[in-house]
Protein backbone atom coordinates (compact mmCIF):
# COMPACT_ATOMS: atom_id res chain seq x y z
CA UNK A 1 0.00 0.00 0.00
CA UNK A 2 1.72 3.25 -1.06
CA UNK A 3 2.08 6.00 1.49
CA UNK A 4 -0.41 8.76 0.79
CA UNK A 5 1.17 12.12 1.48
CA UNK A 6 -0.46 15.38 0.45
CA UNK A 7 1.43 17.89 -1.67
CA UNK A 8 3.71 19.97 0.55
CA UNK A 9 2.19 23.06 2.01
CA UNK A 10 3.96 24.16 5.15
CA UNK A 11 5.99 22.55 7.85
CA UNK A 12 9.48 21.15 7.84
CA UNK A 13 8.35 17.57 8.48
CA UNK A 14 5.99 17.65 5.50
CA UNK A 15 8.73 19.01 3.26
CA UNK A 16 11.14 16.34 4.42
CA UNK A 17 8.70 13.51 3.75
CA UNK A 18 7.71 14.82 0.36
CA UNK A 19 11.31 15.21 -0.71
CA UNK A 20 11.73 11.51 -0.07
CA UNK A 21 8.97 10.51 -2.43
CA UNK A 22 9.11 13.35 -4.97
CA UNK A 23 11.47 12.74 -7.83
CA UNK A 24 12.37 14.84 -10.84
CA UNK A 25 13.55 12.99 -13.92
CA UNK A 26 14.96 14.36 -17.11
CA UNK A 27 15.76 12.22 -20.15
CA UNK A 28 16.88 13.00 -23.67
CA UNK A 29 16.04 10.26 -26.15
CA UNK A 30 18.07 10.33 -29.35
CA UNK A 31 15.91 9.61 -32.38
CA UNK A 32 18.23 9.47 -35.38
CA UNK A 33 21.73 10.16 -36.64
CA UNK A 34 20.79 13.76 -37.46
CA UNK A 35 20.62 14.41 -33.74
CA UNK A 36 16.86 14.87 -33.37
CA UNK A 37 15.72 14.27 -29.81
CA UNK A 38 12.70 13.77 -27.65
CA UNK A 39 13.21 15.52 -24.31
CA UNK A 40 11.14 14.24 -21.44
CA UNK A 41 11.09 15.97 -18.07
CA UNK A 42 8.68 15.11 -15.30
CA UNK A 43 8.23 15.03 -11.57
CA UNK A 44 6.62 12.12 -9.80
CA UNK A 45 5.30 12.03 -6.30
CA UNK A 46 4.25 8.75 -4.82
CA UNK A 47 4.26 7.25 -8.32
CA UNK A 48 2.07 9.94 -9.85
CA UNK A 49 3.24 12.48 -12.39
CA UNK A 50 2.63 15.91 -10.88
CA UNK A 51 4.09 17.88 -13.76
CA UNK A 52 5.74 17.07 -17.06
CA UNK A 53 7.14 18.47 -20.29
CA UNK A 54 7.75 16.53 -23.50
CA UNK A 55 9.39 18.26 -26.44
CA UNK A 56 10.29 16.95 -29.88
CA UNK A 57 13.28 18.85 -31.26
CA UNK A 58 14.92 18.64 -34.66
CA UNK A 59 18.60 19.47 -35.09
CA UNK A 60 18.50 21.98 -37.93
CA UNK A 61 21.33 24.24 -39.09
CA UNK A 62 23.39 23.38 -36.03
CA UNK A 63 20.64 24.20 -33.53
CA UNK A 64 17.99 22.29 -31.68
CA UNK A 65 14.60 23.61 -32.84
CA UNK A 66 11.54 22.73 -30.74
CA UNK A 67 8.86 21.45 -33.10
CA UNK A 68 6.12 20.46 -30.68
CA UNK A 69 5.82 20.58 -26.92
CA UNK A 70 3.35 19.17 -24.46
CA UNK A 71 3.28 20.08 -20.79
CA UNK A 72 1.07 19.84 -17.77
CA UNK A 73 0.61 23.62 -17.73
CA UNK A 74 -1.07 25.71 -15.08
CA UNK A 75 -4.62 24.64 -15.84
CA UNK A 76 -4.53 21.34 -17.63
CA UNK A 77 -2.20 19.47 -19.96
CA UNK A 78 -1.94 20.72 -23.50
CA UNK A 79 0.14 20.37 -26.64
CA UNK A 80 1.65 23.29 -28.57
CA UNK A 81 2.81 23.10 -32.17
CA UNK A 82 5.59 25.67 -32.49
CA UNK A 83 7.04 27.94 -35.14
CA UNK A 84 10.65 29.00 -35.72
CA UNK A 85 10.46 31.62 -32.98
CA UNK A 86 9.10 29.16 -30.47
CA UNK A 87 5.63 30.70 -30.66
CA UNK A 88 2.54 28.50 -30.63
CA UNK A 89 0.81 28.04 -33.96
CA UNK A 90 -1.64 25.43 -32.76
CA UNK A 91 -2.73 24.50 -29.25
CA UNK A 92 -4.63 21.40 -28.24
CA UNK A 93 -5.99 20.78 -24.76
CA UNK A 94 -6.38 17.33 -23.31
CA UNK A 95 -9.81 16.18 -22.27
CA UNK A 96 -10.93 17.42 -18.89
CA UNK A 97 -10.10 15.00 -16.12
CA UNK A 98 -7.07 13.51 -17.90
CA UNK A 99 -4.39 12.65 -15.38
CA UNK A 100 -0.84 13.83 -15.91
CA UNK A 101 0.27 10.18 -16.18
CA UNK A 102 -2.14 9.65 -19.05
CA UNK A 103 -1.39 13.04 -20.60
CA UNK A 104 2.34 12.31 -20.59
CA UNK A 105 1.96 8.94 -22.32
CA UNK A 106 -0.67 10.37 -24.70
CA UNK A 107 1.65 13.25 -25.62
CA UNK A 108 4.45 10.90 -26.61
CA UNK A 109 1.93 8.77 -28.50
CA UNK A 110 0.71 11.87 -30.34
CA UNK A 111 4.25 12.84 -31.31
CA UNK A 112 4.90 9.26 -32.42
CA UNK A 113 1.81 9.37 -34.65
CA UNK A 114 2.18 12.90 -36.03
CA UNK A 115 5.86 13.87 -35.87
CA UNK A 116 6.28 13.88 -39.66
CA UNK A 117 3.35 16.26 -40.09
CA UNK A 118 4.69 18.51 -37.32
CA UNK A 119 8.20 18.51 -38.81
CA UNK A 120 7.06 19.07 -42.39
CA UNK A 121 4.81 21.94 -41.25
CA UNK A 122 7.67 23.44 -39.27
CA UNK A 123 9.99 23.29 -42.27
CA UNK A 124 7.33 24.86 -44.50
CA UNK A 125 7.04 27.78 -42.07
CA UNK A 126 10.77 28.37 -42.24
CA UNK A 127 11.31 32.14 -42.59
CA UNK B 1 24.77 15.63 -37.82
CA UNK B 2 23.57 16.96 -41.17
CA UNK B 3 21.23 19.78 -42.09
CA UNK B 4 17.66 19.52 -43.21
CA UNK B 5 17.93 21.06 -46.64
CA UNK B 6 17.41 17.67 -48.28
CA UNK B 7 14.84 16.47 -45.73
CA UNK B 8 14.95 13.14 -43.95
CA UNK B 9 15.67 9.97 -45.87
CA UNK B 10 13.22 7.09 -45.76
CA UNK B 11 15.60 5.22 -43.45
CA UNK B 12 15.86 8.20 -41.08
CA UNK B 13 12.09 8.57 -41.02
CA UNK B 14 11.71 4.89 -40.22
CA UNK B 15 14.35 5.12 -37.47
CA UNK B 16 12.68 8.19 -35.96
CA UNK B 17 9.24 6.59 -35.99
CA UNK B 18 10.52 3.41 -34.39
CA UNK B 19 12.45 5.31 -31.74
CA UNK B 20 9.40 7.36 -30.83
CA UNK B 21 7.51 4.10 -30.44
CA UNK B 22 10.28 2.88 -28.14
CA UNK B 23 10.14 6.18 -26.22
CA UNK B 24 6.42 5.67 -25.73
CA UNK B 25 7.05 2.19 -24.37
CA UNK B 26 9.96 3.46 -22.25
CA UNK B 27 7.79 6.00 -20.44
CA UNK B 28 5.01 3.46 -19.86
CA UNK B 29 7.54 1.07 -18.33
CA UNK B 30 8.97 3.87 -16.22
CA UNK B 31 5.59 4.85 -14.81
CA UNK B 32 4.75 1.20 -14.11
CA UNK B 33 7.95 0.52 -12.15
CA UNK B 34 9.97 3.71 -11.56
CA UNK B 35 12.37 2.01 -9.14
CA UNK B 36 13.81 -0.01 -12.05
CA UNK B 37 15.04 3.25 -13.54
CA UNK B 38 16.85 4.55 -10.47
CA UNK B 39 20.15 3.55 -12.02
CA UNK B 40 19.71 6.04 -14.82
CA UNK B 41 21.60 9.23 -13.98
CA UNK B 42 19.91 12.61 -13.98
CA UNK B 43 19.80 14.35 -17.36
CA UNK B 44 20.71 11.10 -19.08
CA UNK B 45 21.03 10.98 -22.83
CA UNK B 46 19.50 7.68 -23.83
CA UNK B 47 19.61 5.60 -26.96
CA UNK B 48 16.77 3.12 -26.81
CA UNK B 49 17.08 -0.39 -28.18
CA UNK B 50 14.34 -2.83 -29.10
CA UNK B 51 14.02 -5.81 -26.82
CA UNK B 52 15.41 -9.25 -27.53
CA UNK B 53 11.83 -10.51 -27.39
CA UNK B 54 10.81 -8.42 -30.39
CA UNK B 55 14.15 -7.93 -32.14
CA UNK B 56 14.77 -5.37 -34.85
CA UNK B 57 18.36 -5.82 -35.94
CA UNK B 58 18.28 -2.93 -38.39
CA UNK B 59 17.10 -0.49 -35.70
CA UNK B 60 19.54 -1.88 -33.15
CA UNK B 61 22.50 -1.38 -35.47
CA UNK B 62 21.32 2.08 -36.54
CA UNK B 63 20.89 3.13 -32.91
CA UNK B 64 24.26 1.71 -31.94
CA UNK B 65 25.73 3.94 -34.64
CA UNK B 66 23.94 6.91 -33.09
CA UNK B 67 25.46 5.99 -29.71
CA UNK B 68 28.93 5.74 -31.23
CA UNK B 69 28.44 9.11 -32.89
CA UNK B 70 27.58 10.64 -29.53
CA UNK B 71 30.63 9.04 -27.94
CA UNK B 72 32.84 10.41 -30.70
CA UNK B 73 31.58 13.87 -29.75
CA UNK B 74 32.87 13.23 -26.25
CA UNK B 75 29.40 12.80 -24.74
CA UNK B 76 27.97 9.82 -22.94
CA UNK B 77 24.94 7.96 -24.17
CA UNK B 78 23.24 5.20 -22.26
CA UNK B 79 21.84 2.26 -24.17
CA UNK B 80 18.59 1.07 -22.71
CA UNK B 81 16.58 -1.86 -24.04
CA UNK B 82 12.84 -1.43 -23.63
CA UNK B 83 10.33 -4.23 -23.37
CA UNK B 84 12.75 -6.54 -21.63
CA UNK B 85 11.16 -9.17 -19.43
CA UNK B 86 12.63 -9.65 -15.99
CA UNK B 87 15.43 -12.08 -16.57
CA UNK B 88 18.23 -13.52 -14.51
CA UNK B 89 21.08 -11.16 -14.99
CA UNK B 90 23.20 -10.16 -17.93
CA UNK B 91 25.36 -13.26 -17.96
CA UNK B 92 24.58 -14.02 -21.59
CA UNK B 93 27.09 -11.35 -22.47
CA UNK B 94 29.83 -12.58 -20.17
CA UNK B 95 32.67 -14.41 -21.87
CA UNK B 96 36.01 -14.35 -20.09
CA UNK B 97 36.00 -13.38 -16.42
CA UNK B 98 39.13 -11.71 -15.14
CA UNK B 99 40.59 -13.18 -12.00
CA UNK B 100 43.00 -11.76 -9.50
CA UNK B 101 44.43 -14.25 -7.04
CA UNK B 102 41.83 -16.77 -8.18
CA UNK B 103 38.90 -14.46 -7.45
CA UNK B 104 36.82 -12.16 -9.63
CA UNK B 105 38.50 -8.83 -10.26
CA UNK B 106 36.36 -6.30 -8.46
CA UNK B 107 36.94 -2.75 -7.39
CA UNK B 108 34.85 -0.45 -5.24
CA UNK B 109 34.95 3.34 -5.12
CA UNK B 110 33.28 4.73 -2.00
CA UNK B 111 32.94 8.28 -3.30
CA UNK B 112 31.11 7.09 -6.42
CA UNK B 113 29.48 4.25 -4.47
CA UNK B 114 30.27 2.08 -7.47
CA UNK B 115 31.26 -1.58 -7.57
CA UNK B 116 32.89 -2.78 -10.77
CA UNK B 117 33.46 -6.42 -11.64
CA UNK B 118 35.74 -6.88 -14.61
CA UNK B 119 35.44 -9.58 -17.22
CA UNK B 120 38.01 -8.33 -19.64
CA UNK B 121 40.88 -5.92 -19.29
CA UNK B 122 40.88 -3.55 -22.21
CA UNK B 123 41.83 -0.01 -23.05
CA UNK B 124 39.42 0.02 -25.96
CA UNK B 125 36.48 2.42 -25.92
CA UNK B 126 33.45 1.13 -24.07
CA UNK B 127 29.86 2.11 -23.57
CA UNK B 128 27.20 1.42 -21.01
CA UNK B 129 24.23 -0.90 -21.53
CA UNK B 130 21.41 -1.05 -19.03
CA UNK B 131 19.53 -4.35 -19.04
CA UNK B 132 19.05 -4.89 -15.37
CA UNK B 133 17.48 -2.98 -12.49
CA UNK B 134 20.70 -2.72 -10.52
CA UNK B 135 23.49 -3.49 -12.89
CA UNK B 136 24.94 -1.76 -15.91
CA UNK B 137 27.07 -3.70 -18.36
CA UNK B 138 30.17 -2.06 -19.79
CA UNK B 139 30.44 -3.19 -23.39
CA UNK B 140 33.28 -3.01 -25.88
CA UNK B 141 32.01 -0.61 -28.55
CA UNK B 142 33.44 -2.58 -31.44
CA UNK B 143 32.93 -6.20 -30.44
CA UNK B 144 29.86 -5.64 -28.23
CA UNK B 145 31.35 -8.02 -25.67
CA UNK B 146 30.82 -7.29 -22.00
CA UNK B 147 34.02 -6.17 -20.34
CA UNK B 148 32.63 -5.40 -16.89
CA UNK B 149 29.59 -5.16 -14.70
CA UNK B 150 29.11 -1.89 -12.87
CA UNK B 151 26.76 -1.60 -9.91
CA UNK B 152 26.04 2.00 -8.95
CA UNK B 153 24.53 2.91 -5.58
CA UNK B 154 26.14 -0.25 -4.28
CA UNK B 155 26.33 0.45 -0.56
CA UNK B 156 23.22 2.59 -0.45
CA UNK B 157 20.84 0.43 -2.51
CA UNK B 158 22.20 -2.96 -3.53
CA UNK B 159 24.32 -4.21 -0.62
CA UNK B 160 21.52 -3.90 1.95
CA UNK B 161 19.55 -6.34 -0.21
CA UNK B 162 22.33 -8.92 -0.47
CA UNK B 163 24.91 -9.82 2.12
CA UNK B 164 26.63 -12.37 -0.17
CA UNK B 165 27.11 -9.64 -2.75
CA UNK B 166 28.28 -7.26 -0.06
CA UNK B 167 30.97 -9.79 0.73
CA UNK B 168 32.52 -9.18 -2.68
CA UNK B 169 33.84 -6.00 -1.03
CA UNK B 170 35.62 -8.08 1.58
CA UNK B 171 37.47 -10.38 -0.81
CA UNK B 172 41.25 -10.01 -0.66
CA UNK B 173 41.31 -9.47 -4.41
CA UNK B 174 38.88 -6.54 -4.33
CA UNK B 175 40.40 -3.11 -4.72
CA UNK B 176 38.87 -0.62 -2.28
CA UNK B 177 39.10 3.11 -2.79
CA UNK B 178 38.00 5.56 -0.11
CA UNK B 179 37.00 2.95 2.44
CA UNK B 180 38.95 0.49 4.57
CA UNK B 181 38.38 -3.19 5.10
CA UNK B 182 37.62 -2.56 8.78
CA UNK B 183 34.98 0.03 7.92
CA UNK B 184 33.38 -2.43 5.52
CA UNK B 185 33.38 -5.25 8.06
CA UNK B 186 31.69 -2.92 10.54
CA UNK B 187 29.09 -1.87 7.97
CA UNK B 188 28.52 -5.45 6.99
CA UNK B 189 27.92 -6.54 10.55
CA UNK B 190 25.49 -3.66 11.02
CA UNK B 191 23.59 -4.79 7.94
CA UNK B 192 23.57 -8.33 9.29
CA UNK B 193 21.90 -7.01 12.45
CA UNK B 194 24.53 -8.47 14.70
CA UNK B 195 24.89 -11.70 12.78
CA UNK B 196 28.61 -11.29 12.21
CA UNK B 197 29.09 -14.33 10.04
CA UNK B 198 32.58 -14.49 8.64
CA UNK B 199 32.87 -13.22 5.10
CA UNK B 200 33.00 -15.81 2.37
CA UNK B 201 36.53 -16.60 1.28
CA UNK B 202 35.48 -17.30 -2.29
CA UNK B 203 32.77 -15.61 -4.33
CA UNK B 204 32.78 -17.00 -7.83
CA UNK B 205 31.47 -15.24 -10.90
CA UNK B 206 28.53 -17.66 -11.24
CA UNK B 207 27.67 -17.01 -7.60
CA UNK B 208 27.79 -13.27 -8.16
CA UNK B 209 25.56 -13.57 -11.22
CA UNK B 210 23.17 -15.86 -9.39
CA UNK B 211 22.96 -13.31 -6.61
CA UNK B 212 22.31 -10.51 -9.08
CA UNK B 213 19.58 -12.61 -10.67
CA UNK B 214 18.03 -13.15 -7.25
CA UNK B 215 18.10 -9.40 -6.67
CA UNK B 216 16.37 -8.77 -9.97
CA UNK B 217 13.62 -11.27 -9.30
Amino acid sequence: MPIQVPICTVGSLCRRVCRLIRRERDFTNLLNARGDVLRIRFTTEDGNVIDYMVQYEAFIDGEYRPIVRSDSGHERPHLDVLDWNGKTTEKRWTAEGTTNNQALTDAIGDIEANWERYLDGFLRRRP
Amino acid sequence: MTDYTSGLSAAERAQTSKNLRLASQFIREFLAAPERFDVLPENATIVLLPSDVDPDTELTLANMEVAKQIERQGKKAILWAVGMPERPGPQVLVRFPVFREGQPAASYDRQKDLLTIEFSQTDRPTMVVQHHPYVTVIVDRETHLAVALAIPNFLTVVAPKSLPLFDVLLLPSTERVGITLNELVSLRNNLAHGDDRPAREQMTVPEILTELARLAA
